[in-house]
């Protein structure tokens, strides 16, 4: 029906994004505002705007914000937050290279509360960690010379007992 | 598999930063020492207090000092090692500050940053184990108020009073009823509590400069002011002055 193709409708706008590795994503404009630099491009180009490119997101990890931002799309209702909670959590618990990358894609696409949900996620997987366990996690090279390790230890000696 | 290297410790600074916030106060201080990335990006980030307060003691043996946490379900203590605070007496501590005493002079120390704040030597240089001590804020509040107290010929109270950026003021003042040492000192809301060991003790405002003592474990108060030597008994036996 030409209904369904003409996209008057507002409540259901579509809007084209595109990867970095050239793949074109259909997303209702409700999921993709939750972007601050999506919103932002959108309100720049007007309707004129055929697909907005994302050089900086690969289609995998794309793939995966837009997941987050369609769940969080709506505001949710007092009975939703536990669910929600839930949701979240189940989310975020993803494989390192794949939580890296989310990390960054959110923090260049700017939306806020997927940004805190992973910051708060690393910060849970460095809690009660040595460094070199944090070092062995997410397989960091200790760049410190001895002297600069030893002398920064030296510092908050204390807290290393 | 190849693992690429060091991807984590080329996150954007801010990225970083945001993670540091979110960590309490032992996990920043490992965080930090993880690698350079890390310990740049996380120069100014603040720890939480994640449940109860932590507690700084000070022993005086062999210079340590105790940091205390109480964690969810453990306490826990921490021993700093304070070469440079030899042969000192610690008069009071609060919010990551000690209040020492040492050969005459009487300073602030932070055993965190290593930083030490002087302040004009005591009217009477010679501290007894009788004087406790007190403040306020720390020392780099331009609102801090010091005091030093001692209880002397069992009715007489010495307060040393120091107004950050001021000098000592020193006033001795006559307890009605017999006090014993004074065992404790501490600033709350706004007013400074001595107690002794005995439910007995007296309480000095900054802001109104009023002393009143409590005594004889009756809530019986009395106010007064010092300058003008009046004093005011009221219904309740508050006994309060004023000191200037």
């Amino acid at each position: 029906m030409a209904s369904s193709t003409s996209g008057s409708s507002s409540s259901s706008k579509v809007v084209k994004i595109r990867s970095s590795d050239n793949e074109n994503f259909e997303v209702e404009e409700a999921a993709a505002a939750r972007s601050e630099t999506i919103k932002k491009l959108l309100e720049d180009v007007g309707d004129d705007a055929d697909v907005i490119p994302l050089p900086n997101v690969d289609a995998k990890t794309l793939v995966k914000v837009m997941e987050w931002c369609k769940k969080h799309m709506d505001d949710v209702d007092e009975l939703n937050k536990e669910e929600m909670k839930t949701w979240d959590a189940e989310f975020v618990d993803m494989d390192q290279s794949c939580l890296y990358n989310v990390l960054l894609a959110a923090n260049f696409l700017n939306i806020k509360e997927l940004l805190d949900q992973l910051t708060q996620k690393v910060a849970d997987m460095i809690k009660g960690k040595s460094p070199e366990e944090i070092r062995a996690t997410f397989n960091i090279k200790n760049d410190f010379t001895p002297e600069e390790e030893a002398e920064i230890r030296k510092q908050n000696a204390w807290a290393f007992e | 598999m190849i693992i690429r290297n060091s991807q984590w410790s080329n996150l954007p600074r801010d990225i970083l930063l945001q993670v540091a916030n979110r960590l309490g106060l032992i996990d920043l201080i490992k965080f930090r020492l993880v690698c350079k990335g890390f310990l740049s990006a996380s120069c100014t980030a603040t720890a939480k207090i994640e449940y109860f307060p932590w507690f700084l003691f000070y022993g005086g043996q062999d210079s340590r000092c105790s940091l205390l946490s109480y964690g969810d379900n453990c306490t826990k203590t921490y021993t700093l090692n304070l070469p440079q605070l030899q042969g000192a007496t610690c008069l009071a501590s609060s919010q990551g500050w000690l209040l020492v005493f040492r050969e005459g002079s009487i300073f602030f120390y932070c055993p965190f940053s290593d930083v030490r704040i002087d302040l004009p030597n005591l009217p009477k240089a010679k501290l007894t184990s009788d004087h406790t001590a007190a403040f306020s804020s720390p020392p780099w509040s331009k609102d801090c108020v010091i005091t030093v107290i001692r209880r002397y010929l069992k009715t007489y109270i010495e307060l040393n009073v120091l107004k950050l950026g001021d000098n000592w003021v020193t006033h001795d003042i006559k307890y009605e009823g017999s006090l014993n040492n004074i065992k404790g000192s501490a600033y709350h809301g706004g007013t400074f509590y001595f107690l002794d060991n005995c439910r007995q003790g007296i309480t000095y405002c900054p802001k109104t400069n009023l002393v009143t003592t409590y005594f004889d474990g009756r809530n019986k108060e009395i106010v007064f002011s010092l300058d003008k030597h009046q004093v005011t008994t009221y219904l309740h036996y508050p006994h309060s002055f004023e000191v200037r």
